[in-house]
């Protein structure tokens, strides 16, 4: 057994980052991803943790130095938000095409303009397309799970790419709650050192990374390699999983999890905090009122376990998609990746209600709310209006 | 489950109020969770802080709409918000309120209980004068003598995490004199 502690999201993942023994931490402070750092920067003041811990200029630098520090073999870490993310954003594709399996937590904050501190998924879905797997986590108890699971996900020879564990700002950041740390020594047994061969820089074995490729040569292979890589990490995701829970008593699902999925006519998909509302709504209304309702809840969105989810909604009625994101433009992000997924089949009915967005309050009620209206549209032809925004005033 | 709402001022330390109470919960093994309101961080400025506490974990992490419990840190705040608008009919409030004057007991028809401390005179001459008095302990000792879910020594041994050190005496001093001058409105 770990030590059970009253605990912040973010302390939760900056354990999680120290039971790994990260060794090289590059960060820049931004609200609400700040106190990640600040911890980090304590372990390694008070001699808890053997790292480096590098003061940088901006969020840009923070993942260059961790992608430099990663390429000698050195176990990187790091954290951002919202702007800070975006500020990244050309070293997030050097990360994943150079293969280096960096872990970065992104605490999910909305995008300004207008400026806020509460959460907005967006920021991190906006980075699905960079060759990250990412993955979403409900509290605090999982970020620090899946900080561990993380490393050895990403650095399997079967995967070698970066992953993000994303969470809500203030919402799971912010929130103080029970947590089991992890057993040091347990952990240790669970994470192997990483011990890379395809990246090192090292002058005894000079290696050439990161080489230009002409037009006739191999980006593309490159390119494919990558999404065979991602398509292999589903079941090094499930496989850790169950490592972990044989570990830890803890299992999380892998890709995604189901509650009262058997036979039921109304799914709610969701991810993230909102995963928790859901599960406790669906729980009640089965139990209370006998509807035929589940829960999905979608852990990974890289990769996006298309097939997962067709085989496992094939039968079902309706699904709601509950997020707190949207692409302007086109509806919830996860609700159109869903599309995606069960194209051309005949599927259940799809609702995508955007909800939360820039830390909106998303209470027990309003779940319960949605879902009964959905129970309702199970026996209709047609959906009208799939795609709404829920409780946006002045409408 | 129980539910309790802290209102104060940016400074007076209500989400380390809010943060202390809930390991005191915990140690005594409840499931409890807090977070904070936000607005723009300053000092002076309201702040709110949430604390929940039950026997099984708490899935929901919504705000507090109907408390049982609403702690007032700063009796000035009644001129800028109602931190009793949405109190249970059955719920207790804890005011920071003069020992000296007429007793508020026209709140008490709202609610079930009522209390106050003195908690700025106390602050006052526990750590001195400071620009905005740190009434955060004092109040947390009150609670443990108005409230039975949450006893005295649960706090004493959540303090260290949250204020070690040279702070720790002063702050133990604090939630033993909340604790023994917790007034009653009848």
């Amino acid at each position: 057994m770990g030590t059970h502690k009253m605990l912040t999201g973010n302390y939760a993942a900056a354990y999680g980052a120290k039971l790994a023994r990260v060794e090289v931490t590059p960060v820049y402070p931004i609200t609400p991803q700040t106190h990640i750092m600040e911890k980090m920067a304590e372990f390694i003041e008070n001699g808890e943790l053997d790292a480096e811990f590098v003061s940088v200029e901006s969020e840009h630098s923070a993942l260059a130095v961790a992608i430099a520090a990663q390429a000698t073999g050195a176990r990187s870490f790091t954290a951002t938000s919202a702007q800070g993310l975006l500020y990244m954003h050309e070293n997030l594709f050097v990360a994943s095409g150079l293969r280096l399996p960096i872990v970065m937590v992104l605490v999910n904050r909305a995008l300004g303009a207008p400026n806020s501190i509460y959460p907005d998924l967006s920021d991190s879905l906006d980075q699905r397309d960079t060759g990250w797997i990412q993955v979403y986590v409900e509290n605090a108890q999982e970020a620090h799970d899946m900080v561990v699971q993380a490393y050895r996900i990403a650095e399997d020879k079967r995967v070698l790419l970066p992953m993000a564990i994303c969470f809500e700002g203030i919402i799971i950041s912010h929130y103080m709650e029970p947590v089991e740390i992890l057993d040091q020594e347990k952990v240790d047994n669970f994470l192997m050192p990483y011990l890379p061969e395809h990246v090192i820089l090292d002058p005894d074995r000079p290696m050439s990374v990161g080489q230009i490729v002409m037009d006739d040569s191999y980006y593309m292979e490159y390119r494919y390699q990558q999404q065979e890589a991602m398509d292999r990490a589903k079941e090094v995701i499930q496989e850790v999983d169950e490592a972990f829970g044989q570990s830890f008593g803890r299992y999380y699902g892998g890709l995604l999890s189901t509650e009262m999925m058997e036979d039921a006519e109304v799914a709610l998909l969701t991810l993230g905090s909102l995963a928790s509302t859901a599960r406790a709504v669906v729980n009640h209304l089965r139990n209370e009122d006998g509807i035929s309702i589940g829960l999905v809840k979608l852990r990974m969105v890289r990769p996006f376990p298309d097939q997962e989810l067709s085989e496992l909604l094939s039968d079902t009625k309706v699904v709601v998609v509950l997020e707190r994101d949207v692409s302007i433009g086109a509806g919830g992000i996860v609700y159109t990746e869903l599309c995606r997924s069960l194209n051309g089949r005949n599927g259940p009915h799809l609702i995508n209600y955007i909800l939360g967005l820039g830390g909106r309050d998303v209470t027990f009620e309003d779940i319960k709310d949605i879902a009964l209206l959905s129970c309702s549209e199970r026996h209709t032809t047609t959906i009208d209006n799939p795609i709404r925004w829920y409780q946006v005033r002045g409408l | 489950m129980k539910e309790i709402k802290i209102f104060g001022r940016g400074g007076q330390g209500a989400v380390m109020a809010s943060q202390i109470l809930a390991t005191a919960a915990f140690l005594q093994g409840y499931w409890a969770q807090t977070f904070p309101q936000y607005g723009a961080e300053r000092r002076g400025a309201p702040v709110i802080a949430y604390v929940r506490l039950d026997n099984e974990p708490i899935p929901i992490r919504s705000k507090v709409y109907s408390p049982d419990v609403v702690i007032v840190m700063d009796f000035n705040l009644f001129k800028m918000v109602n931190p009793l608008a949405d109190i249970r009919p059955d719920g207790m409030a804890l005011l920071n309120y003069p020992d000296g004057s007429e007793p508020p007991r026209n709140l008490l028809e709202k609610m079930g209980r009522l209390l106050t401390v003195d908690a700025s005179i106390l602050a006052h001459e526990i750590y001195g004068k400071t620009a905005i008095p740190i009434t955060n302990i004092v109040i947390l000792g009150a609670l443990c003598a108005a409230l039975p879910d949450i006893s005295l020594d649960s706090v004493l041994k959540a303090l260290p995490d949250f204020l070690p050190g040279d702070k720790l005496k002063m702050n133990r001093k604090a939630a033993q004199m909340g604790f023994e001058n917790l007034r009653e409105v009848s």
